[in-house]
């Protein structure tokens, strides 16, 4: 079939084997593999982030090895890590029909055994309900060995879920070492520890973050030479110049949009969200290629495709629409958890008025127009609906049946998805294009938390403020300043978690005069930032992640807390009770304060005597 | 389970019930009682307990248990039965003897503090330097009413348990005696303090060290109750008893103890525990309930609890929710069923009955003479011309009997618990809310768990039904549909991710864990 490809069918060709269809070969690395080297086409590559990581477990200079327990989300890349190793280890081509493999290593200090578990697929075959002796008996071993002085060492790459699903089929009776390494490995896994002794690391691919996984895999598709197929196969309709696929690759290769791609992919990390490889080749992949039109819904190499661009509009392939798969069929869709993630976002779902308004009126009223024609009206590569037009002027008279309001409420939806993926940052700001999505502070988050963050650089105060705003008032249940000089340690008289908590047990000031009462600082094993309070020597911290960012930052905005999100809600007064608890506060024997707030929000305080006067 | 060796008969007079058949199978006795009422009478009867030094001391089902509940009359009173204070202060503009001296008279005219106290309140005056510091205490006091929208009368309203003074019990206060309200304390939360007696001695012994410290009387906010009440200690009522726990020993015993000791051992903050021990208090009870008359039919163990985390459209994990809660419903009266026939199968009686020598008449005297004998029933209550019908009628009353008493308080507890809801339909189903999802966290979770392995635990600790690999084991084929179950399950995850009670490592793999345990 290759031979009769062009260079340039052959690249789509092998982007199909990680985009949403049936024959997605991505699935499994070494199909991907056999692809390539078929097509005759280099396999999207990159080095892994967690390389490094790896590598350093195996050092031949010392020879002091470790055992690693390599996990993650299926397609996280473990079995590629686990055939570059062996390939940079022993000089061999992985023998990859097998699941495990064992390989000599030869270092400084002598030879060394590395067996390398990639695939435990074939584990699901059980002798009576169990794992068979022969995997028991190399889990054994690896138990052995982290807690022994063995020469011989072991990788075991398995999914999370694999990982439980292995220990799970383990009969009653196995060797005591066993259990205990399973015991600690789950512990390790669960609470995101990295080392338990000198001779077990873990390493889960879930903690690399997604964002960097999305600029790898943006360069590693869109800088590929093979894209010049739109150069020099100009007349093959799939690489024409209306052709959806050119039109895509143009708008997604905008350094603009790239980064705002890396950005979706920072958010699914602050949602504490991993995104692994496969499915951000899949986004990618799809984003290209997505067409509503084709057989499958990605077009293909050949005369289908020819018919499938001329008769139908490109817009319909939109790169907006396909990155959020409008383009895939429902079951197509809900079967992989990069498009179960996004929808969550409801990027363009929500209406603001100021953005709606310039959508609709922007180019027939004066004061709007100069903004419209800047940031609305350039569609350099005919992203937009043509017929958006019409319909807002059939809105503007008002001359529109149930259907036509239907398909004009989502026709602006879609509109404000393609402006949230191509405007420039400055115009994110300008139009508040995070208010059209489910996180309206996500642009603070990123910009005042992360961003200052990555940079060693503090949060600004007035972002500080906001959090302590936000928690104040959910934690007190009171309309306390939007401008606090405080946080408020309260509990109710009946419980910690009382709605109404107006009885104070502390007051830290924010800033402090020797060491700020609260701090955000960078998470110790987490992409997501750590809220910190302090409190005489005490400290007590918590995850500040996007969505916990969000509910603050509404409530000091002046949500009522409890109907805003009673999940978001619960999750914060548990947070509450951790925080009294560290930073061991409680009512007072002789007096208890009670606060109350003044119509300025400020705090003033009754105090109430226990004992008699 | 219901062998004569595990069970024990009723040590008391039979005399003011009308028959003694729910009784015999679930206690004396299982009754509509609101949540917060069980936790308190619960409370109240351990608070009770640990003054008399027998917290948790074993108990046997012919036992008496007695104990003399608080009243903290005055307590009750100047928070209840004092509507004019706050007008009193508003209008005494500042002047403190102005206040104390209209409002004196007022208290102690309006005040029933029954015949063990005087209706002198001076005390209070010598207690607080200001008429508004009191106002503050009462305000401050009435803040934590429990069950505020109630209509109950001053004399059966509460506040949350924040220390042993206010562990009293319902009353009903007329100008002549002040008498223990059976009708608000119906003996439920008595109950399960006795269930709670006959768990393993381990068990009973880390309920008493997690229990006590709350009985202490020197805590801070006991003091600030203390501060309303003349004595140095609550005044009491006398001592009372008679609440009926036939069984020896039940699987049930051990496994609400056990969860009411994890969620206290978590050493929450102030008494926050108590927001949790509402819901699985009232889920046990509900759990003894079913599983007793699973045994009582011929089973074993806890029915199965198929629940839906409720969604926006009815699929058939609803239909098999709705399916299994009616069956375990009906389970109550079929239970009853086998007691009756039970004690409608005695030879002696067949022979009398088959007799020619006796009419109808003489015939149905002796099936009530039988009956009045065995289950304390009363003449007035079943009417009936010959053995079969009264056979019928016999049966009928009980049934009514059984509904309007146990039954119903079985199916408020699946509801008060968290349990079970009509929630967007018409019917009930199990679907449990947050509150009880969080409790069961608390109560199981130390270390984060696996999601299946939390789901394998449910299962098999209290037979709940919630995702795929549970359910293909044990719903009937027509209402088992593996995609609804991993939708259900999808649900279930998310809610628990919301409130921070799982934390997602991937979308195969999923910990369940407690944000407040102190090994997290």
């Amino acid at each position: 079939m290759s031979i009769q490809l062009s260079k340039g069918e052959k690249w789509v060709r092998l982007l199909r084997g990680y985009a949403p269809v049936a024959e997605n070969d991505a699935n499994r690395a070494e199909r991907v593999d056999e692809l390539a080297s078929d097509l005759g086409v280099p396999k999207i590559s990159f080095q892994h982030p967690a390389k490094e990581l790896l590598d350093a477990a195996f050092p031949t200079d010392s020879g002091v090895f470790k055992n690693v327990v390599l996990t993650g989300t299926a397609g996280d890349g473990k079995t590629a890590l686990c055939f570059d190793l062996i390939n940079d280890l022993n000089r061999t081509i992985p023998n990859k029909s097998e699941g495990v493999q064992t390989i000599t290593v030869e270092t400084s200090v002598g030879l060394r055994k590395l067996t390398v578990i990639f695939d435990v697929t074939a584990w699901r075959e059980k002798s009576n309900g169990h794992l068979s002796p022969s995997k028991i008996s190399t889990l054994t071993r690896m138990a052995e060995s982290v807690y022994g002085f063995d020469d011989e060492f072991f990788i075991l790459a398995v999914n999370d879920g694999q990982l439980h699903e292995v220990f799970r089929y383990l009969p009653r009776e196995v060797p005591e070492v066993l259990r205990q390494f399973e015991t600690e490995i789950i512990k390790l896994h669960s609470k995101g520890q990295k080392s338990f002794n000198d001779r077990l690391r873990l390493i889960n691919l879930s903690w690399v973050s997604s964002e960097e996984i999305m600029r790898l895999c943006l360069n590693a598709i869109l800088d590929r030479p093979e894209w010049k197929c739109f150069q020099e196969e100009s007349r093959n309709p799939l690489f024409s110049e209306t052709s959806s696929l050119r039109r895509n690759y143009l708008a997604m290769n905008q350094p603009t949009v790239r980064k705002r791609l890396a950005t979706i992919a920072r958010l699914a990390d602050a949602s504490d969200h991993h995104l692994p490889i496969r499915g951000i080749l899949c986004l990618i992949t799809n984003s290209l290629l997505g067409h509503p039109s084709s057989s499958d819904t990605v077009l293909k190499p050949g005369l289908e495709t020819a018919d499938v661009l001329q008769l139908n509009p490109s817009h319909l392939a939109g790169f907006h629409r396909n990155f959020f798969g409008e383009n895939l069929r429902p079951v197509n869709r809900n079967k992989r958890e990069v498009y179960r993630f996004l929808p969550k976002l409801r990027v363009g779902d929500e209406t603001t008025g100021d953005l709606d308004e310039l959508i609709v009126f922007g180019s027939r009223d004066d004061e709007l127009k100069s903004l419209y024609d800047s940031v609305i009206r350039p569609d350099p590569y005919s992203q937009r609906n043509p017929e958006l037009e019409p319909l807002v002027e059939s809105y503007i008279r008002g001359d529109m049946t149930e259907e036509d309001i239907s398909r004009f409420l989502s026709e602006v939806a879609c509109e404000r998805r393609r402006l949230f993926l191509s405007v420039s940052d400055k115009d994110m700001e300008e139009l508040k294009l995070w208010r059209t999505t489910v996180f309206h502070h996500a642009g603070e988050y990123i910009n005042q938390i992360l961003d200052n963050l990555k940079q060693d650089r503090p949060v600004p105060r007035s972002t500080i403020l906001k959090i302590v705003t936000g928690l104040n008032r959910i934690w007190t249940g009171l309309l306390l300043t939007d401008s606090p000089l405080d946080a408020y340690i309260t509990t109710g008289l009946d419980m910690t978690t009382s709605p109404i908590s107006d009885i104070l047990l502390a007051q830290i000031d924010i800033f402090g005069d020797e060491q700020p009462g609260v701090e955000i600082r960078k998470g110790s094993h987490h992409t997501i930032p750590e809220f910190l309070i302090r409190l005489k020597g005490k400290e007590s911290c918590f995850l500040l992640s996007l969505p916990r960012f969000e509910f603050l930052c509404r409530v000091a905005a002046g949500a009522m807390p409890s109907s805003f999100s009673k999940e978001c809600c619960t999750d914060f007064m548990a947070l509450k009770q951790r925080c009294l608890r560290d930073l061991q506060v409680s009512t007072g024997s002789r007096v208890i304060n009670l606060i109350e707030t003044t119509e300025q929000g400020l705090v003033q305080k009754t105090p109430i005597h226990l004992a008699d006067v | 389970m219901i062998s004569s060796e595990n069970i024990e008969g009723y040590f008391g007079s039979k005399a003011h019930h009308d028959a003694w058949i729910s009784e015999a199978i679930w206690g004396h006795r299982l009754e509509r009682q609101s949540l917060e009422a069980i936790l308190l009478e619960f409370l109240g009867v351990a608070e009770g307990m640990y003054r008399q030094k027998s917290l948790l001391q074993h108990t046997s089902p012919g036992q008496n248990i007695q104990y003399q509940a608080n009243q903290s009359l005055q307590l009750r009173n100047l928070l209840f039965n004092n509507p004019m204070m706050e007008e009193i202060h508003r209008n005494s503009d500042g002047s403190d003897e102005e206040a104390w001296t209209k409002w004196l008279p007022e208290i102690e005219s309006s005040a029933n503090v029954g015949k063990h106290l005087h209706r002198n309140f001076e005390y209070l005056r010598k207690r607080f330097e200001r008429f508004s510091s009191l106002v503050n205490v009462v305000k401050l006091l009435r803040g934590i009413s429990m069950e505020a929208a109630s209509e109950r009368d001053w004399d059966s309203r509460f506040i949350f348990p924040i220390g042993p003074a206010a562990l009293y019990e319902p009353l009903r206060i007329t100008a002549d005696e002040v008498k223990s309200d059976r009708a608000v304390f119906t003996r439920t939360g008595e109950l399960a303090y006795l269930m709670l007696t006959r768990a393993s001695e381990q068990n009973r012994t880390r309920l008493r060290v997690a229990l006590e410290p709350t009985f202490n009387p020197d805590t801070a906010r006991n003091r600030l109750l203390l501060r309303l009440i003349s004595l140095p200690e609550p005044d009491r009522g006398d001592t009372k008893g008679g609440t009926y726990l036939p069984y020896r020993s039940h699987p049930a015993y051990d496994r609400f103890a056990n969860d009411i000791a994890s969620v206290l051992e978590l050493k929450l903050p102030e008494h926050d525990a108590y927001y949790h021990l509402q819901p699985l208090i009232a889920f046990h009870l509900y759990l003894y309930a079913i599983e007793t008359a699973n045994y009582w039919v011929g089973k074993n163990g806890i029915p199965t609890i198929v629940c839906e985390i409720v969604a926006d459209r009815p699929d058939l994990v609803r239909k098999a929710s709705v399916n299994s809660y009616s069956q375990n419903d009906a389970l109550g009266v079929r239970a009853l069923h086998v007691l009756i026939k039970q004690l409608l199968s005695d030879p002696d009686i067949e022979e009398k009955l088959q007799s020619a020598d006796l009419d109808n008449e003489a015939k149905t005297e002796v099936l009530f003479q039988h009956l009045a004998a065995k289950c304390s029933l009363k003449r007035a209550k079943v009417r009936a011309s010959n053995p079969e019908e009264f056979r019928t009628e016999f049966t009928l009353f009980s049934e009514k009997l059984y509904q309007d008493g146990t039954g119903e308080g079985v199916k408020g507890l699946a509801k008060a618990s968290g349990l079970a809801s009509p929630r967007g339909t018409t019917r009930h189903r199990y679907a449990p809310t947050d509150r009880l999802l969080q409790a069961l966290v608390l109560a199981n979770v130390k270390q984060p768990i696996e999601e299946g392995a939390f789901l394998r635990l449910l299962f098999e600790k209290y037979s709940l039904v919630i995702g795929p690999v549970e359910a293909s084991q044990v719903v009937n084929s027509y209402l088992y549909d593996d995609t609804d179950f991993k939708r259900n399950l999808e649900r279930f995850t998310q809610h628990l991710l919301g409130m921070g009670f799982a934390h997602r490592m991937s979308d195969s793999c999923t910990y369940v864990e407690n944000p407040t345990s102190p090994e997290l």
